[in-house]
């Protein structure tokens, strides 16, 4: 970035022009940067690759530099006017800058720090729900994981493995600068649902309101090294987002057209009944009917007493099988003038889910604009609107045969429920009869969110000689949203939920949330003559606020025809609100030098947080890096060679309320509220988590760099844990705040990039991913016994597999009971390690090729290893309508694997039974695409049309799994740092989508 | 270029100032912004003892609402054990599992299971009481006030620990918490528990006599008649006189210091006892816990209307006594159990069975619940008496029972203290139908083994298990939990 200011050039003597154009393609490159080594003149190409820069007199060694080609240098002898020169793709990703302070920079060659950079082309390679879902299998480091399949998206990024036992455990996202929010409001389903969180509840968090066609590029800072400069939020790793900015050049419009279907992913069936002794089993133990042959004759699906004359119905497969088109149209427009450049995007998306009735829409508008107002001053403006509207049904953990899994999970194949009116008398007898068609018919349950984000930066480039250059800056950013949950159940549902409220019941909530942060700094930029090296001095202030304010209001008892929450009988609020501010100073050193080899920085954050304790103390947030190249001392077969290795300490801040001393509100009793002691202890010298890593890292790249390897190891040692430590129940507490304690995670992260094929026609990139960490916990704050952690997302009890923290084991440990013999017999043991959640490895392999002008592509994933508890089998198991009920167990007791699976779990005395192994092979996406020659279509659109490209690609298409469920990737309890509950989800999709591409 | 260049200098120095001033905006006022914020969601300790008697007030509501869930969390769950009701969640077997099968050999109810509750918010409440007799000592109230909460406080506190008996028992209970919340009180055994309550509310006794004729605070609708130091007393006797019988019907009558039996016929003197009670209303009176639909209220699930997942024993209408014509069923079946429109099925294939029966102890959610009822006050009496051997007197209250409870005919004279086991256990089955002890009663008299299993893979339990998550905390080897406590 430095290199790239425009500056005031004093002692231009010619100018040199030419045309910049890619050296396969050979058309011209837009928006290219041409600088004059050892100066800080520069200049830009027009839409027709041409650039005209005033350069000095004599040799002189021009740069040429463009996004997704390499760079090139060219040698012009005194004299000469001019330049064209034809530059190479950057097929491995080798160029392009990172981000190594708030405010400075520098090549990806020379990054100290291991970096993950998707760009625009990678994110919108094969259709996606939402932001996570186009990142999956492209980030090296990082665990993403999509929640379920519901319309819309939503999903869960971990960098790094786990970094928090009980604090947050999310990235920090940043968008142009902009602090944002990535969370998720509770809708109120589960008082309808009995579901016991917003994550159950099936939310979405707000990093899918993101439009992936925005999107620049995505830099994951993973290292502790990196992403100090954002304190004591970055311990989980900060996600920087770039949206599209303007291109120099005349008004370039881009449309792009997308449909497709979704479908799902892999259906499993249902269990097939070839007698119908075995459905009166089963109606007996399910129903209780005295007469179960009588009751089953009563049936209206009953057509006689042998195989060919029992209805066989795939449950599942046929309820999510709604294959209505879906659509996004996105329009952009982008370009501008030498001063000013401008990127205007609008899209529209709509996602139909695979459930009746539920879908989601997306619609946003963007608008970048950067203005240089010459003297050194350059305004960037940016602001976008999102409308992220979703209708995503019940999912996940119920407790009123509400949610589609768990209704079809006790529901055998003979029964057709997709009649609305159908009644459904299995599942709890006669007096529950729930038939999820009718509940997805009647029911809604909107999410929509309105948010707004804006951000401006004034730069000044304040000073620029041969030896000094200053710039100062000036950043504010505002993101604010509303997001209202409108959700309700008509009192002629025929499932009627279970407790104390009666049928009908509507819910308005609101969730308002306003992140505001602004930033001054300045950059000094120190090259002192004769000397190798540059030193780049920046130092700034920086402040955050976050306030949120939910409120919601839900009646149960509707009359009929009336929907609104005033209508009740009985009638709920609640509100809850919070402010947090964070008040922080940074300086920071930066030295590059010797011919480019040496890139060392090192930096500190002074932080003040009104989370913490003490709101006067400030923490200190330190970190250094450094990388070294050894390119050309080594032998010509290694075209680059580069060790690299930083340390830095990061923090994690305490949640809003943990200081203070509060007293738990217990309600009313007579209309008289009343208190007392809390559920969990406020503890006044509560701080930040403190997370201290250390990186090593070695790249280097063959033959030309055909072939490039990065490896990079880190070891975190995360003290002060911030514990919401259970105390024993019989003092009464339930819980303390309270820092102590230690968890370390060491990992490492490889890539390798090859390029076996690139010639004119044909190129192939194949690229490889590899990484494993390992989370283990050294001890718990003095006092704290090990403990489990109440709350559904950490698991459901002893008897299905929770989390208890417990020194010397890891984090994804999964406790419960284990009886002496597999089947289920003999002594138990409790409180054992069943499982552990943590994958052995992640690898993705994304392979790009091209040919003339085809292209094709794909990404295959594989996860290996990782416990889940799979209680979606129990369910059908314990109902006996598994798909696979009737397989041969080998067990001679219980010869079906359905009944040998629930008798070894016996109630849950030897949980390992329903603990099973996630690993997984899915080939995530693949596409294909042809460039049309302008020659196709030129007549046609009187030349209006400069391009015109069609794709066909697809997601999820094809998974190999021996997991005896949906998808080992789901998680009940939505984001979780230890993923290991599948609970009746929605089932993930395949999809598949044509894309017309046309600009002009 | 060169005019350029003059500006320039200007600008430099202008817009230098201008970020200067961004600077000292941002730095300059904030540090208040930062320490001024609040936490505008819950009561801070600091605002209670600004104004100690609204605190006294709210801690107060605070105890009743916690006891009032105390009691409604115990007695459907007791119910269960009790063969009295089921909870027939629809989609979580473990309602039955956990309560009527158990895991282990011999089988045990799972520490780590729902059956393993009924634990924690008798401690919460423990602390409450402690903590509000505190406030009350440190606040400038008179003797007779600070007297007051403190005989309230400590007859909720031995409400607490008799909770813990009766879910525990033989195990014993901790019956003391800590001012150091990490710091855990030992248990102690049943009998050395039964002296504490009996202790506690002696001494509470003591402290309610010397509060004057009015509380600091007042009492919630449903404690009416009770809701002064005298009144209170008197609910203060009852739970007493329920102790002494407990712990009289295990130890004997004569191990007690002057009798357990003679104890309670004492305590009973001190209650709203009446003995002649002529309507079902007259049985029913006692404090109550009062319930509604507000927001933040909580509503009454025990009530017909009320949680859908309580559903009466299969084989209940089995158990009730006929009239004297031989046909028709004792009327506290008519009264308290009702028809479902259709069977109710246990969750989960193969474990539970279906039951056509619901409770219709309480009309609606709305509903009060007398969580000691003059009924309850003349059987003990009964039993007391037997167990003196006064046993006409005994067969007096125990007729008053069943002719205006239950319009069924009188028995005779009993033969001896024995013979009025049986019959007290089925009364009480009916008088005390789900109020959470029959399980109890069978226990005590030792006649568990009488209890029903629905299914042969049923079992009949003796105790809840301490919990694993207290047994964990507690780290085991601690040496504070009793052997065989923590499987």
């Amino acid at each position: 970035v430095l290199l790239a200011l425009p500056t005031v050039a004093s002692a231009q003597q010619r100018e040199i022009t030419g045309t910049v154009t890619d050296r396969d393609e050979r058309r011209p490159i837009q928006d290219a940067t041409i600088s004059i080594s050892g100066t800080l003149l520069t200049a830009r190409t027009n839409d027709r690759g041409i650039y005209r820069i005033n350069a000095p007199t004599g040799q002189i060694t021009i740069v040429v530099r463009h996004i997704g080609h390499k760079r090139t240098s060219v040698v012009v002898p005194a004299g000469q006017s001019t330049v064209d020169v034809a530059i190479e793709k950057d097929v491995a990703k080798i160029e392009g800058v990172v981000i190594t302070g708030q405010a400075t920079s520098v090549d990806r060659r020379n990054a100290p720090t291991a970096v993950s950079q998707v760009n625009a082309e990678e994110l919108t390679s094969a259709p996606s729900t939402s932001l996570e879902n186009a990142l999956q299998g492209k980030v090296a480091g990082a665990s993403i994981n999509m929640n379920n399949g519901a319309p819309g998206g939503g999903g869960q990024i971990q960098i790094r493995g786990i970094s928090s036992l009980q604090g947050n455990f999310q990235p920090l996202i940043v968008v142009d600068g902009v602090i944002v929010s990535n969370g998720n409001r509770s809708s109120n389903v589960s008082v309808a649902s009995g579901s016991l969180n917003s994550g159950e509840e099936n939310t979405l968090n707000r990093l899918s309101d993101f439009n992936p066609n925005d999107i620049e590029s995505v830099e994951v800072l993973k290292s502790a090294a990196a992403s100090a400069i954002y304190g004591s939020q970055a311990t989980n790793g900060v996600i920087l987002i770039t949206t599209k900015r303007g291109k120099q050049g005349s008004p370039r419009f881009s449309l792009t057209q997308r449909i497709g279907v979704n479908e799902l992913q892999r259906s499993l069936g249902s269990r097939k009944y070839t007698d119908i002794a075995t459905l009166t089993d089963l109606a007996a133990n399910v129903q209780g009917c005295a007469d179960c042959t009588a009751w089953l004759q009563s049936q209206a699906w009953y057509t006689g007493n042998n195989a060919a004359a029992i209805p066989y119905i795939d449950q599942v497969g046929q309820f999510f099988n709604r294959k209505d088109p879906s659509s996004e149209t996105v329009l952009s427009v982008s370009g501008g003038g030498d001063r000013t450049r401008y990127y205007f995007s609008a899209n529209d998306k709509q996602d139909v889910g695979i459930a009746p009735n539920t879908g989601a829409r997306k619609q946003s508008v963007l608008l970048n604009l950067d203005q240089d107002f010459g003297g050194g001053w350059i305004v960037n403006i940016g602001a976008q609107y999102i409308r992220n509207f979703a209708q995503r049904g019940i999912s996940n953990n119920d407790n009123s045969n509400s949610s589609p899994l768990y209704v079809l999970g006790c529901t055998p194949s003979v029964i057709d429920l997709s009649a609305l009116s159908t009644k459904n008398p299995w599942c709890g007898g006669y007096g529950v009869s729930s038939n999820p068609y009718n509940t997805f018919d009647k029911i809604q349950n909107n999410e929509d969110v309105n948010r707004t984000i804006v951000n401006a930066k004034v730069q000044w480039n304040a000073f620029s000689n041969a030896m000094n250059n200053v710039r100062f800056e000036a950043r504010t950013g505002l993101d604010y949203f509303t997001s209202q949950n409108y959700v309700f159940f008509p009192p002629t549902l025929q499932y009627l939920w279970q407790g104390t409220n009666k049928p009908g019941l509507a819910s308005q909530g609101n969730g308002d949330s306003h992140l505001m942060n602004q930033s001054v700094g300045g950059v000094w930029a120190f090259t002192p003559k004769g000397a190798l090296v540059t030193f780049t001095t920046s130092a700034g202030i920086q402040i955050e606020q976050r306030v949120y304010n939910d409120y919601s209001l839900y009646s149960t008892g509707l009359p009929p025809v009336l929907s609104n929450a005033n209508a009740g009988s009985t009638t709920v609020t609640s509100q809850g609100r919070s402010t947090i501010r964070n008040e922080a100073y940074y300086a920071q050193e930066q030295l590059q030098g010797f011919n480019d080899r040496l890139t060392v920085y090192a930096s500190v954050r002074a932080e003040k947080s009104s989370v913490n304790g003490d709101r006067n103390k400030t923490y200190y947030w330190p970190r250094a890096a450094g990388s070294f190249r050894f390119d050309g001392w080594v032998p010509s077969m290694i075209s680059t060679l580069k060790v690299r290795g930083g340390f830095g300490i990061t923090g994690n801040q305490p949640g809003f309320g943990a200081r203070d001393l509060v007293l738990g509100n217990y309600g009313l009793i007579g209309g008289n509220a009343g208190l007392g002691v809390p559920g969990t202890l406020g503890n006044v010298a509560i701080k930040p988590e403190k997370q201290q890593e250390g990186e090593i890292g070695l790249d280097f790249g063959l033959f030309k760099d055909r072939v490039l390897f990065e490896a990079t190891y880190f070891d975190r040692t995360i003290r002060d844990l911030y514990l919401t430590a259970a105390l024993p129940n019989s003092s009464g507490i339930g819980a303390l705040n309270i820092n102590g304690g230690k968890l370390h995670t060491r990992g490492r992260e490889y890539t390798l990039t090859l390029l076996p094929v690139s010639t004119r026609d044909f190129t192939w990139t194949s690229r490889m991913t590899y990484s494993s960490n390992n989370a283990q916990l050294d001890s718990l704050a003095a006092g704290v016994a090990p403990f489990a952690n109440g709350g559904a997302q950490r698991g459901f009890g002893t008897a299905y597999g929770r989390l208890y923290y417990t020194p010397g084991y890891n984090l994804t440990s999964i406790w419960g009971n284990r009886t002496a013999n597999a089947d289920g017999t003999g002594a138990i043991t409790r409180t054992v390690v069943v499982g552990d959640a943590n994958p052995q490895f992640l690898m993705s392999f994304p392979n790009d090729l091209r040919y003339k002008r085809w292209t094709a592509g794909f990404l295959v994933d594989w996860r290996k290893g990782g416990d889940i508890s799979n209680m979606t089998l129990n369910q059908f198991d314990s109902y006996g309508v598994t798909w696979d009920y009737d397989t041969p167990s080998g067990n001679t007791t219980y010869p079906k694997s359905g009944d040998y699976r629930l008798n070894s779990w016996n109630g849950g005395a030897n949980t390992v039974a329903y603990i099973q192994k996630g690993t997984y092979l899915k080939l995530r996406e693949v596409r294909l695409s042809y460039d049309m020659p302008s020659s196709w279509f030129g007549g046609i659109s009187q030349g209006k049309v400069s391009s015109l490209r069609v794709t066909a690609a697809g997601r999820n298409l094809w998974i190999k799994t021996k997991y005896n469920g949906y998808d080992p990737e789901v998680n009940n309890g939505g984001n979780f740092p230890v993923r290991f509950v599948d609970l009746a989800p929605w089932p993930p999709v395949k999809s598949f989508f044509l894309t017309f591409d046309v600009g002009f | 270029m060169a005019q350029q260049h003059s500006r320039g200098a200007a600008f430099r120095r202008t817009a230098l100032g201008m970020f200067a001033l961004a600077a000292t905006t941002l730095t300059a006022c904030d540090s208040n912004k930062l320490t001024s914020i609040t936490n505008p969601n819950n009561y801070t300790s600091d605002g209670l003892a600004a104004n100690p008697q609204a605190g006294i007030q709210l801690a107060v509501n605070g105890i009743l609402i916690q006891e009032r869930a105390l009691y409604t969390g115990t007695v459907w769950q007791l119910g269960i054990l009790g063969r009295e009701n089921y909870y027939y969640f629809p989609t979580d077997s473990r309602y039955v599992t956990d309560y009527l099968i158990g895991n282990g050999t011999p089988a045990v109810l799972d520490p780590g299971g729902f059956a393993s509750g009924m634990w924690a918010g008798a401690f919460v409440n423990m602390r409450n009481a402690v903590n509000i007799v505190g406030v009350a000592n440190s606040a400038n109230i008179t003797a007779a006030q600070k007297a007051g909460v403190k005989g309230f406080a400590q007859t909720i506190r031995a409400m607490d620990v008799l909770y813990l008996l009766q879910t525990r028992d033989s195990i014993g209970v901790p019956v003391d918490v800590n001012a150091d919340p990490s710091v855990v009180t030992n248990f102690v055994s049943r009998d050395s528990a039964y002296k504490f309550v009996t202790g506690m509310l002696d001494s509470a006794a003591t402290n309610l006599g010397a509060a004057g004729s009015a509380f600091l605070f007042s009492l919630p609708s449903g404690w009416t008649g009770f809701d002064d130091p005298a009144g209170f007393l008197k609910v203060n006797r009852a739970v007493a006189a329920r102790t002494y019988a407990l712990r009289g019907s295990l130890l004997g009558n004569t191990n007690c210091t002057g009798g357990c039996y003679a104890a309670v016929l004492t305590a009973l003197g001190g209650t709203w006892i009446n003995t002649a009670p002529t309507s079902i209303a007259a049985l029913n009176t006692g404090p109550q816990w009062v319930y509604s639909t507000n927001s933040g209220d909580t509503q009454n699930g025990l009530s017909v209307t009320g949680d859908a997942n309580i559903v009466g024993w299969y084989k209940i209408d089995s158990l009730a006594q006929l009239k004297a014509d031989n046909v028709t069923k004792d009327d506290r079946f008519t009264r308290k159990v009702v028809a479902l429109a259709s069977p109710r099925a246990a969750p989960g294939a193969g474990i539970g069975v279906p039951t056509p029966w619901k409770l219709n102890l309480y009309a609606n959610t709305g509903s009060p619940v007398a969580f000691i009822r003059n009924e309850e006050l003349i059987l003990l009496r009964a039993e007391a008496e037997a167990a003196t051997g006064a046993l006409a007197a005994a067969t007096t209250d125990i007729n008053t029972i069943r002719t205006v409870s239950g319009g069924l005919a009188p028995i005779a004279t009993l033969a001896s203290s024995a013979a009025a086991i049986p019959v007290l256990y089925s009364e009480r089955y009916w008088s005390l139908l789900m109020e959470g002890w029959h399980w109890v009663d069978a226990r005590r008299w030792n006649l568990l083994a009488t209890l029903p299993k629905d299914r042969p893979t049923h079992n009949v339990f003796k105790v809840v298990p301490i919990p694993t998550g207290e047994c964990l905390s507690r780290n085991k080897t601690a040496g504070n939990v009793p052997a065989g406590a923590c499987p």
